[in-house]
């Protein structure tokens, strides 16, 4: 099934610079991907930072969404997409730099798995090591996640699709109707771990997540200032609904 | 939509055989969940699966969702709900008589004895499903001790006793309670399994023993018929006579029964149960899973 619109939305507080390359990044792939999806609307949500983003100096031409009281990250995607309707939700942080080859397996997985809901995509560090193959679960005590092959040689980790029970929401590509029979991100996380938990309740509903292999992008990480603490009573809420309720991976 | 519906998410072969159908139903593209009581999550072995509890389950349940279930006795709650039933028999009981019965319902069997005996009730077609041991069990070259010996004592505690006092110099490994990754490292640095559970209906840790390289001595079971041949790959005797049994096991009989152990658990292997279900998709049982 054709997948005929995506909604790409990507939040901001305060790193311009990031949000530029992110989105010169995200037109190249935009580019290559057009002849599967040919509608794409790109939002952009400036999330309360202290200098406003200016319009006219982003590429693309993005709807911009300003809003002047911090919004968690769950809460702000769903306020964009609410607004911005679409087949098909792309997440994407303004660290992440798309490869240009980037997408087009994305959308083609989700229009050939039409029982795959949500789609994420290899991510690497700038020194070339992976930073994300998907989210595994077992090894954390916490009985949270972990990025699958973190700080490994790419040539280490899957080089085929993978299913993993959870993607990261740095780039994640949703089907507009998992996003509907879940209603979204979960409100009750400030900032991380809503994206593991959307993964999780997808799979309740029996959706398939997949990370496609390559090409991989350029993910810096934890760009979002207060990022790192922000991220501990997210994983503390995280920890308190999953625990006991996540199956542990089978070790590869 | 596909649920698994298990009694409760502990250290219970029935629970893993379960879990493990529903994840190759997922690897086959068919979207499926476990369901348990509470929702809780087997994590006392490995396994990519979703999991939701009964209470999110059942109140949204449909004519055009399909249950199955594998204790006997959730048949009567199961029943009344909407859904339709699939009855994956995995231990012989009594209970499942009004189950074969059913018309409404179909059957799978995880055993050749579970499938003689619900075809013998029913008169209907069964469909196979097989069982399969975990990757992590299977012998990776590590060094055995010949001392070491491992042991379940939560099932025929006395038996074991009694080969202990017949050989007290072996050392007894404990597997009870341990998760999946233990007992297998356990199994794998032992050289011999002592089976004690009498009447066993399902048997699965003898089988992970063969996979894992040990000599399997086994007292006579009903579920494990299919892949314990006495005097082949390993040796059957009665509860009484384990211990002598146990005494007289010379080294070149006990790397025998490894040897035939390991082939025969091969035929066990995860991927080969994914290819059985791949099979049973496309068979008419594939209708009720597919649909």
């Amino acid at each position: 099934m054709c997948i005929k619109s995506c909604t790409v939305i990507i939040l901001s507080c305060d790193r311009t610079g990031l949000l530029l390359s992110c989105l010169h990044a995200l037109e190249q792939a935009i580019s290559s991907a057009r002849q599967l999806v040919p509608s794409f609307e790109i939002v952009v949500v400036d999330n309360a930072g202290r200098f406003p983003i200016a319009q006219p100096e982003l590429p693309g031409s993005p709807k911009l969404i300003r809003v002047d009281t911090h919004h968690s990250f769950a809460a702000a995607n769903n306020l964009a997409a609410k607004g911005h309707p679409a087949e098909s939700y792309l997440l994407l942080n303004n660290d992440v730099f798309l490869h240009p080859g980037a997408l087009t397996p994305l959308f083609d997985l989700l229009t050939k798995e039409p029982r795959t809901g949500i789609v994420g995509t290899r991510l690497h560090y700038p020194d070339g090591s992976v930073q994300h193959a998907g989210v595994g679960f077992g090894e954390i005590p916490d009985g949270g996640g972990s990025h699958i092959g973190i700080g490994n040689a790419p040539a280490t980790v899957a080089q085929t699709v993978q299913h993993p029970q959870a993607v990261t929401g740095a780039c994640m590509l949703i089907r507009d109707q998992t996003w509907q029979q879940l209603e979204g991100l979960s409100l009750r996380y400030d900032f991380g771990s809503e994206d593991v938990d959307f993964c999780l309740r997808a799979g309740q509903h029996g959706w398939r997540i997949a990370c496609c292999p390559g090409p991989s992008s350029l993910h810096l990480e934890a760009s979002t200032p207060g990022r790192i603490e922000r991220d501990v009573p997210s994983r503390i809420q995280f920890t308190s609904l999953w625990k006991e309720k996540i199956t542990h991976d089978i070790p590869s | 939509m596909i649920y698994y519906s298990l009694p409760g998410h502990g250290m219970y072969g029935g629970i893993k055989t379960g879990a493990q159908f529903v994840y190759h139903l997922q690897n086959a593209g068919i979207p499926c969940v476990l369901v348990t009581p509470e929702g809780l999550a087997p994590q006392w072995f490995d396994i990519s699966i979703p999991v939701i509890s009964e209470e999110t389950c059942f109140p949204s349940l449909s004519a055009a969702d399909t249950m199955i279930f594998s204790l006997p006795f959730d048949y009567e709650r199961l029943k009344a709900l909407p859904s339709k039933l699939i009855y994956h028999c995995q231990g012989t009981h009594p209970a499942m008589i009004p189950i074969c019965q059913d018309p409404d319902i179909l059957l799978f069997s995880a055993w050749p004895q579970a499938e003689n005996e619900m075809r013998h009730i029913s008169g209907r077609e069964t469909y196979d499903t097989g069982i399969a041991v975990s990757d992590v069990f299977f012998y990776d070259g590590r060094v055995k001790s010949g001392k070491k010996v491992a042991v379940m004592p939560r099932r025929g505690a006395e038996w074991i006793q009694a080969c202990q006092q017949a050989q007290p110099e072996k050392i007894y490994l404990t597997i009870d309670g341990a998760h999946e990754r233990e007992t297998a490292a356990i199994m794998k640095e032992s050289s011999i399994y002592l089976a004690t559970s009498v009447d066993e209906g399902f048997g699965l840790p003898a089988l992970e023993a063969m996979a894992a390289g040990c000599a399997v001595l086994s007292v006579p079971v009903r579920g494990g018929m299919a892949f314990l041949h006495h005097g082949k790959n390993a040796s059957i005797v009665p509860p009484e006579q384990l211990a002598t049994e146990f005494s007289q096991l010379n080294s070149t009989t006990a790397q025998r029964y490894r040897d035939y152990g390991r082939v025969t658990a091969s035929q066990y292997r995860m991927a080969a149960q994914y290819q059985k279900i791949c099979h049973l998709l496309e068979s008419r049982a594939g209708e009720w899973l597919c649909a």
